[in-house]
């Protein structure tokens, strides 16, 4: 028995490290998918970067299948996949490699395609093939952000560039210095006046608080002695009427009458000649008023600074305005919404909210590849979405010209307006959409402004004007290129929005 | 007549004539012991498949080096895979893709790190001790008592010592990681709170059944070698006691040397 104990305990060991073995290779090939329990489709890819045998396949964030080989053909990265048996494949599928993490991790998102199309046979290929997704299109993306930045600053250098816009710039730093210190001049003006009319309010009510604590008994007995001379007067009146009205045998009562009256209208009098007195001396409210030219004058400043402060509060302009366009090729209108800010009459600010039928156009890369061997077809598809577009601009006025730049309609731009006949009639031009893929040239439009009446405007023109007419495929709708343009707005600023505002008031909730 | 005074070396000259001339020496120990291991393993070769087989002999060198090393390489690959999964967790997390831990560590295991532990482990434990045993042998002349009694030494000691270390680190790599992946699993879902089924659906998806085999190939590479590599300095150790010390500290070096060299020529021809 002895001589059994050292086999059977190396016996044990080997059976537990085979155990080990056939469970780690249990586990590690069932995350594989056999041949038996799948079908092997290829594609053609551009760049296989970042993808690796063994990387998913994945229908809806579910893995169906994995990358089974990697080859190169060509210039080209052949791509074997193998799909779960079962998975409904078509050949009009479509694969896209999608990043799965910041570390470069690629995964490939498969469609299986339409029930319209062939099954998919065993071998077959994928044609439809996108990549750059994920990560890259993020930086693509911010790329051409950053070159439409740069756009706009090498207009703003041609522009500004040079000695006459050095001198521009000159100028409007100047301006804008001296703004600045008007400003802080007025700001500090202001407070400081501000401070003057509160201590003087102060100083008023302080006023009113002294008189109705401290003189509430003067005010008292001035009223009771008014009080007094309106019943004398009303005695001596009922008496003259006795006296005119009664025999001579009354006369004497009447006189006596008199004298008693008399006698009253004496207290009267001195009561009179008390108050003119107290008033005199500036005892008193009254008195205060009357006498006290320091309290006087402070009053006087009060009422000043409160007109000058609500003058300066009325200055900045505020005008909302609504307009619609229709877009003669596109077929459908235009409309928008704006806000304009006007501090001063020479410089504005332009806020619009614009919902544009031409949409948002991104861009996809798509390889498509030949049934045989060959290159393959690269496709550049352009994906339209529907979004509001945002203006953001400033606006400054010298003479009959007013220059304008920063957002339009979502992209970085610039813009002059040439104004005519009191700005009955105004020429716009904008210069927006430097690098947006779809169009070869920047987008430039023209309008033709003309103020109908005190708050309405027509305008037409004509849009992108240098680009040549691109449709969507799908949808027939225009996505670049040239389009005229006619419809009207109106607008209101808010003098107008104060009397609609008083004729029909605040609604409450 | 004239004689000549051969002139005498300075100081400095002598030194670097000792250095290359103990470069040199240690050049020719280190070609020779290579020579010595492989003329050893092929002689062991034959001798293993010649009569009479020592089946006692044999099961007892398995159980000394396999089921003998089973605590220290459990208790070793627990750890390992623990820590492992603790560092990279730490790394991924700044990426966000702590799901990738589970594979990093089940790939890193079974690809190298529990061949090479394994190893190592059984040459600290076994190996010296083979290494001992058999220079003791040889100095007190047990060796040559053998040779008298018409037992060829090498197939009565050495072939059943070989084949221990050929079969048990294998064996003993399984065993690494199967703790070392358990310590990873235990670290990972419950102290780091990633998900058990991502830690295991992505542990499977990367994981092929090829780097089991690889660990595996390369443990019985690991184990031939330290088995021949011990055996080697051992049976042919001399000087008494003393030699027998510099020959197991010969042996741990060499051979721990070996495994990481081997490791990384496996390696290179596998990928």
């Amino acid at each position: 028995m002895k001589k059994l104990v050292t086999p059977f305990r190396v016996g044990l060991l080997v059976i537990a490290a085979g155990a080990f073995l056939i469970t780690f290779v249990l586990f590690a090939t069932k995350g594989g998918l056999s041949d038996r329990d799948s079908t092997q489709v290829w594609a053609y890819f551009r760049d296989a970067s970042g993808l690796a045998v063994r990387g998913r396949v994945q229908i809806a964030g579910i893995p169906v299948g994995e990358i089974s080989e990697i080859t190169l053909e060509g210039t080209r990265a052949k791509v074997w996949l193998k799909i779960r048996k079962g998975v409904d494949v078509r050949q009009d599928a479509a694969v896209t490699k999608r990043s799965e993490s910041l570390l470069g991790d690629y995964l490939l998102d498969l469609n299986p395609g339409t029930e319209q199309a062939p099954a998919m046979e065993n071998g077959g290929q994928i044609r439809r093939v996108i990549d750059t997704q994920g990560v890259e299109a993020v930086f693509e993306s911010l790329s051409q952000i950053t070159s439409d930045i740069q756009q706009v600053t090498g207009a703003l250098r041609e522009v500004l560039g040079g000695e006459k816009g050095a001198g521009s710039l000159e100028r409007i730093v100047e301006n804008m210095v001296r703004l600045s210190d008007s400003v802080d001049a007025t700001v500090r003006r202001n407070t400081d006046r501000l401070d003057t009319i509160m201590a003087n309010v102060e100083g008023v009510s302080s006023d009113v608080r002294a008189i109705t604590q401290s003189n509430g008994a003067d005010v008292g007995r001035i009223v009771n002695n008014v009080e007094m001379i309106t019943k004398d007067v009303r005695e001596v009146l009922g008496t003259v009427k006795n006296i005119v009205g009664s025999g001579e045998g009354e006369f004497k009562e009447s006189v006596s009458s008199l004298k008693q009256t008399l006698g009253r209208l004496d207290n009267t009098l001195a009561n009179l000649e008390d108050i003119t007195r107290k008033v005199k001396d500036g005892e008193g409210a009254a008195g205060a008023l009357l006498t006290d030219e320091q309290l006087g004058q402070r009053v006087t400043e009060a009422v000043t600074d409160i007109s000058d402060f609500a003058t300066r509060l009325t200055t900045l302009q505020t005008e909302v305005g609504l307009f619609s366009q229709y877009l003669v090729s596109q077929g459908a209108s235009k409309n928008g919404l704006s806000l304009r800010l006007i501090p001063k009459p020479d410089k504005y600010y332009l806020l619009e909210i614009i919902d544009d039928p031409r949409g948002s156009v991104s861009t996809q890369v798509v390889q498509t590849n030949p049934p045989s061997d060959g290159d393959p077809v690269i496709q550049t598809q352009k994906v339209t979405k529907e979004s509001f577009k945002v203006s953001l601009q400033f606006a400054k006025r010298y003479y009959f010209t007013t220059l304008r730049v920063g957002l339009i309609e979502s992209t970085g731009g610039v813009g002059a307006d040439l104004h005519f006949f009191d700005d009955a009639l105004t020429l716009k031009m904008d210069a927006f959409n430097f690098t947006a893929d779809e169009l070869r040239y920047p987008r430039l439009r023209a309008t033709l402004r003309a103020q109908a009446f005190d708050h309405l405007f027509v305008v037409a023109g004509m849009d992108d004007i240098i680009n040549a007419q691109q449709r969507d495929t799908a949808t027939k709708r225009l996505i670049a290129g040239r389009d005229f343009f006619f419809g009207a707005g109106f607008f209101f600023t808010d003098d107008d929005l104060k009397s609609l505002i008083t004729a029909t008031g605040i609604p409450a909730f | 007549m004239t004689t000549e005074t051969p002139s005498k070396p300075n100081r400095l000259t002598g030194a670097f004539v000792q250095s290359v001339e103990g470069f040199g020496r240690g050049l020719i120990d280190v070609i020779a012991t290579i020579g010595g291991v492989v003329a050893l393993g092929l002689d062991v070769f034959r001798w293993s498949v010649r009569r009479p087989y020592r089946l006692h002999n044999l099961f007892t060198q398995l159980d000394f080096v396999g089921v003998g090393s089973i605590f220290i390489v459990g208790l070793t690959g627990s750890f390992t895979g623990m820590v492992f999964a603790l560092q990279t967790s730490t790394a991924f997390a700044l990426f966000d893709a702590e799901s990738l831990v589970g594979p990093t560590v089940a790939l890193t295991l079974t690809r190298e790190l529990s061949a090479v532990f394994a190893a190592l482990m059984v040459t600290m434990r076994a190996g010296s001790a083979m290494c001992t045993e058999l220079g003791t042998m040889r100095v007190s002349e047990q060796v040559d008592a053998l040779e008298t009694m018409a037992v060829n030494p090498v197939q009565y000691l050495l072939v059943p010592r070989v084949l221990a270390g050929l079969f048990m680190v294998p064996a003993l790599t399984m065993l690494f990681n199967t703790t070392g992946m358990t310590g990873a699993y235990i670290v990972a879902v419950f102290g780091l709170g990633i998900s058990p089924g991502t830690f295991l659906s992505r542990t499977q998806q990367w994981m092929a059944p090829w780097d089991v085999y690889e660990g595996l190939i390369k443990g019985a590479i690991f184990g031939l070698a330290v088995a021949l590599i011990c055996c080697f300095k051992g049976y042919n150790a001399s000087g008494g006691a003393k030699g027998v010390g510099q020959a197991t500290t010969e042996a741990m070096v060499a051979s721990a040397l070996s495994i990481f060299i081997l490791d990384f020529i496996v390696g290179m021809m596998m990928h």
